[in-house]
Formats: structure tokens, sequence, C-alpha cells
């Protein structure tokens, strides 16, 4: 990166080889600046940012979602209301991580059935599903890019947190009292204009609290990228930490994996840090002109 | 087919513990194992089911009585107390569980301690903290909840201190607390899945937890639609009976109130 940067690895490897020579604290400081930004450091930098991106994909995609759910309960077909209710309470039964490994990887089949049956392996006798077994055609067998993975796993998570968030919507829908929607009527809205003016802009003062911890619980969720194969933060953390050996690197080092992870810890603690005042300044605006002062504290 | 399924037992109900037949249904080792069937699957999956529970059930009882400290220390005047207690509770609940356990191994394969270097205690201590700091929040909330004058009561009727942190604060505080607890508890129990799927601990002799051997069977078949619905199906129904639980017990606690039950 830095001019300087192979003369003073040079000089650090010599000084590491040999117990003589000491090394300044000058020539420390332009290692470390060196070290952290070689292409791997910035990868893992990158990865940083891919965390964040599916973060911001996934809120979008779960909010929807979690409308589509708390809405769809209180549906008038059974049907809709019986799905959408077995979709709220989900994840509150079933560990997230388990749709986490088991969503992409249904849609991976679901394409890879696709492609079996309709393009690649008409005449291809044995079947699909064989017994216990799947077993797509050589052809049809798909092996997911990262970018694939990180779009299945954006699914994922939004599946897993519109099911959050729709019990959240849910308990917000029916805690706006029930007067407010029946003054709408008896000024002769419709069910959308009650829906849109009234339910809905009230239902958010309510559901904010539950959202925070959403927000907070979806950012803790995201290591387990780390288990779905993306290269995120938690693989670079376990590639660059590993020992670096003088014979094969240009910046030999110990064992440095404790504080990579002690660093991703910091990493999430500030972004949990910030989540939260954020938060409280939302929800203080949020609740600004309500006669209820303290709506926020009194939850224990 | 029952018989099939005996065998299973036989082979596979301990299996998680390390107690059983060594080679999984479908390996290709030279011993050959079982091959894979419905009663395998199942079998195998619940007994890595068990491994859940254990972890659920010893994190969750002995990480109460730390939960308990930590919230009462967080609650006190004094700065010294509270300040320690607070950080701890903020640096556990504002990190993942999966670093969490990467830095309890690392930190544990660093001092050399022997057995905490295995899946079964180190990820069973990094629980222990992890639902005890958790815990500790839901307890503070309550124990700042309990009302003014249950306590001033307390003092009418001239309690001694420790006999009023027995008799009114704690019953009222843990009654406060049960609804967020028994959340607590459901979350920290699918927590526990994420153990074995390359949380740092290594697996030893492939003796896992119910998810670690839906995974290898999702893997080994190729077919995700089996093993993952029976371990989703394992745990709604222990989630249902862990619900059922802290019912009894919100129960109990709620017995003097007429319509809280």
């Amino acid at each position: 990166m830095f001019e300087y940067c192979p003369a003073i690895a040079e000089q650090v490897k010599i000084a590491l080889g040999d117990e003589s020579l000491s090394i300044s604290l000058q020539d420390r400081l332009q290692w470390f600046s060196c070290y952290f930004t070689t292409k791997k450091h910035l990868s893992i930098f990158r990865a940083a940012g891919v965390v964040m991106l599916i973060l911001a994909f996934t809120v979008p995609v779960s909010l929807l979602l979690g409308f589509m759910g708390a809405l769809g309960k209180a549906s008038r077909w059974p049907i809709i209301s019986q799905i959408c209710s077995i979709y709220v309470i989900m994840v509150r039964g079933i560990p997230d991580i388990i749709f986490f490994l088991f969503v992409p990887l249904t849609i991976e089949i679901g394409i890879e059935f696709f492609l079996h049956k309709a393009i690649y392996c008409r005449d291809v006798v044995e079947p699909f599903f064989n017994g216990i077994n799947l077993q797509p055609c050589p052809d049809a067998a798909i092996i997911p890019t990262q970018f694939n993975r990180i779009v299945l796993a954006i699914v994922a998570y939004g599946i897993v947190f519109g099911s959050f968030a729709a019990n959240i919507i849910d308990g917000a829908l029916k805690a706006v009292p029930f007067g407010q929607r029946e003054t709408g009527a008896a000024f002769g809205l419709t069910r959308f204009q009650v829906f849109r003016d009234i339910h809905m802009p009230q239902m958010w003062r309510f559901a904010l609290p539950g959202f925070s911890n959403l927000w907070l619980i979806l950012i803790k969720a995201t290591p387990l990228l780390f288990l779905l194969g993306i290269q995120d933060i938690i693989y670079y953390a376990d590639l660059l930490g590993k020992v670096a050996t003088r014979r094969y690197s240009t910046y030999p080092h110990g064992d440095w994996k404790l504080w990579y992870f002690l660093a991703l810890g910091v990493f999430y603690l500030l972004l949990t840090m910030g989540s939260q005042l954020v938060f409280s300044r939302l929800e203080r605006r949020f609740n600004q002109g309500m006669s209820i002062n303290n709506a926020s504290s009194g939850r224990v | 087919m029952i018989n099939e399924c005996l065998t299973a037992l036989d082979n596979y109900a301990l299996r998680s513990f390390g107690i059983g037949e060594r080679s999984l249904p479908g390996s290709t080792n030279t011993r050959g194992g079982s091959p894979i069937n419905m009663c395998n699957i199942t079998v195998l999956i619940g007994s890595g089911m068990l491994r859940n529970i254990l972890f659920g059930a010893v994190s969750l009882s002995t990480g109460f009585f730390l939960a308990l400290s930590l919230g009462l220390l967080k609650a006190r005047d004094e700065w010294f107390l509270s300040t320690p207690a607070r950080v701890l509770i903020y640096t556990f609940r504002g990190t993942p569980l999966l670093i969490q356990f990467f830095i309890g191994y690392l930190i544990f394969a660093s001092l050399g301690a022997g057995v905490f270097r295995t899946a079964a205690y180190g990820a069973s201590v990094v629980l222990f903290f992890n639902t005890a700091c958790y815990s500790a929040e839901i307890l503070y909330g309550a124990y700042r909840a309990v009302p003014n004058t249950d306590l001033e009561a307390a003092r009418a009727f001239a309690l001694r201190p420790f006999d009023r942190f027995r008799d009114v604060t704690f019953p009222t505080m843990m009654r406060l607390a049960w609804p967020a607890y028994t959340n607590e508890a459901i979350f920290l129990f699918h927590a526990t899945t994420i153990v074995f799927l390359g949380a740092g601990f290594p697996v030893r002799r492939q003796s896992g937890d119910a998810l670690y051997y839906a995974q290898y069977f999702a893997e080994r078949t190729f077919n995700p639609f089996i093993a993952y619905p029976i371990v989703a199906l394992y745990f709604v129904a222990v989630t249902a009976v862990l619900i059922l639980m802290m019912r009894s017990v919100q129960v109990v606690l709620n017995r003097h109130l007429r319509n809280e039950r």
C-alpha cells in the first residue's frame, strides 16, 4: 500500500529472526500501517461492508413480509389467516439457524429440479427423488457463487426476521385503541382509509420498542452468515489471525486469532451501541405529543 | 420396520454422548455403517436433541444465580458495585453469541484449560455467561419495577433488610420477570444449536447436537426436506414443553393475584 512497506517488512522480518536486533517504535507503527493495508486486510474491511449491505437489504424484505404476515393473519379468508398465523409464531418454536440452513438449500434444489426436469436432463432415466437421496443429473447440479450465497442469505434472513416483525406488527396493531378506528369509521372513512390514516400511523409508536429489539437481534445474527459459507468478517478474522510463519509470509506474526475476534466483538459492540442511541432518539420523537409520557419506560 | 427402529435406538440413542455405534448411518468407512433411513435419522437427531436440552438446562439453571447477583449489583447505588455489572452485562448483550464462542474457545485454548477446550464444557461456560447477562438485565428491570408501596409496607412491619428481600422483593421481582425470562429460556435453548456448527469448538468423534446431525444427513443425502423438518419438529415439541413448564411456575408465582393467572 505505502511506498515504505516492502523495506519495513523485510527489516522487521530480519529483526524477528535475530534476537540481537530490536525494532523501534516508529518501525513497529509503520509495520502495522502496512500490515493492516495488505490485500487480505482490505477484503476483511470489504466483508464488513457486505455485512452492512446484507443488513440494509434484509430490513425492507422482512418489513414487507412482516406486514404481509400481520395483515394476512387478520384476513377474512381462513386459509390465508391460518397460514399467516403459523408464519407469525414460526420462529418462536424453531431456531432461526435452521431456517438459515434450510431456505437457501431449498431454493437451490428448487432451481436444480427445474433445470433437471425442464432443460438439461430430459432423457436421464434416474429419477430426481431417489428414495431419501436427491440426485440432479450432473448438468443440472449448481454450485452457488459467493454472490448467489449472499442473495440466498438475504432471502433466508428476510423470511426469519419477517416472522419476528410480523409478530411485533401484529401486537402493535392490536395495541391501538379500538375507539380510534371506530371514530374513523364514524366519520365515514373507508376501511383502507382508516388503516392508512389512523391505524398505521399510531401503530409505529407501539412497534418501535419491538423493532429496536429486532434490529439488535438482526445485527447479532449476522455472524451466522459464516455458517452459510459466506466469506464474511469471521471467515477473514479466522484466516488472518492464523499463525503466519517467516518462511511463507511477508508479515509474519504469531497466533493473533484472539485479537481479531476481540476486534470483531468491539465492532459489533459499537454497532449495537450506535443503534441503541438512534432508537432511543426515535422513540422520543414518536412519543412526542402523546398524553402518555413514558410509553416506553413502563416495559419491564 | 419396528425391528429396524429398535436397532437404531440401540445403536444411536446416546450417540451424541459417544455411547453406541461408532460409525454414523451412511458413513463410508471400512466397517461400514448402517444405511440412512427414517429410523436412524429420527433417533440420531433425537439423540443430539438430548445434548441441546442438557446445554440449555445446565446453563440456564446455573446462570440464574449469576444473573440474580449481577442484576442486584447493577441496581446498587455505589458506582464501584454497579459499574462492573453494567459493563459485563452490556458486553455480553452487545456482542453476537457466535463471536463469544470463538473468543471463549481461544481463551480456553490459550490457558490450556483441558476439558474446557471441548464443546461440551467450554460452550456451556460461554452459554452460562451469556444467559446470565441477558437474564440479569431482565431481573434488573423487574427489581426496579417492584412497587415502592410493597416495600413501604414491609418496612412498616419492621422486616429486616434480608427478610424484606426474601419475602417481598424477590417474589414480586420473579413474578414480574417471569414472562420475559420464559422468552430468554426459549431463545437460549434455540441458541444452543450453533455450538457444533463451527463455533470454534472442535467436534470429537462426531458427537454433536441435533442440528449437527441434521446437517450431516442433509449433506449426505443432498436432501434438506427430511432432516431439517424433523429437527424443527423436535424443537417445536421441546419448546412447547418448556413453555408449559414455565407457565406452571408462573401460575405458582401469581397464585395470590386473582386476575393475572
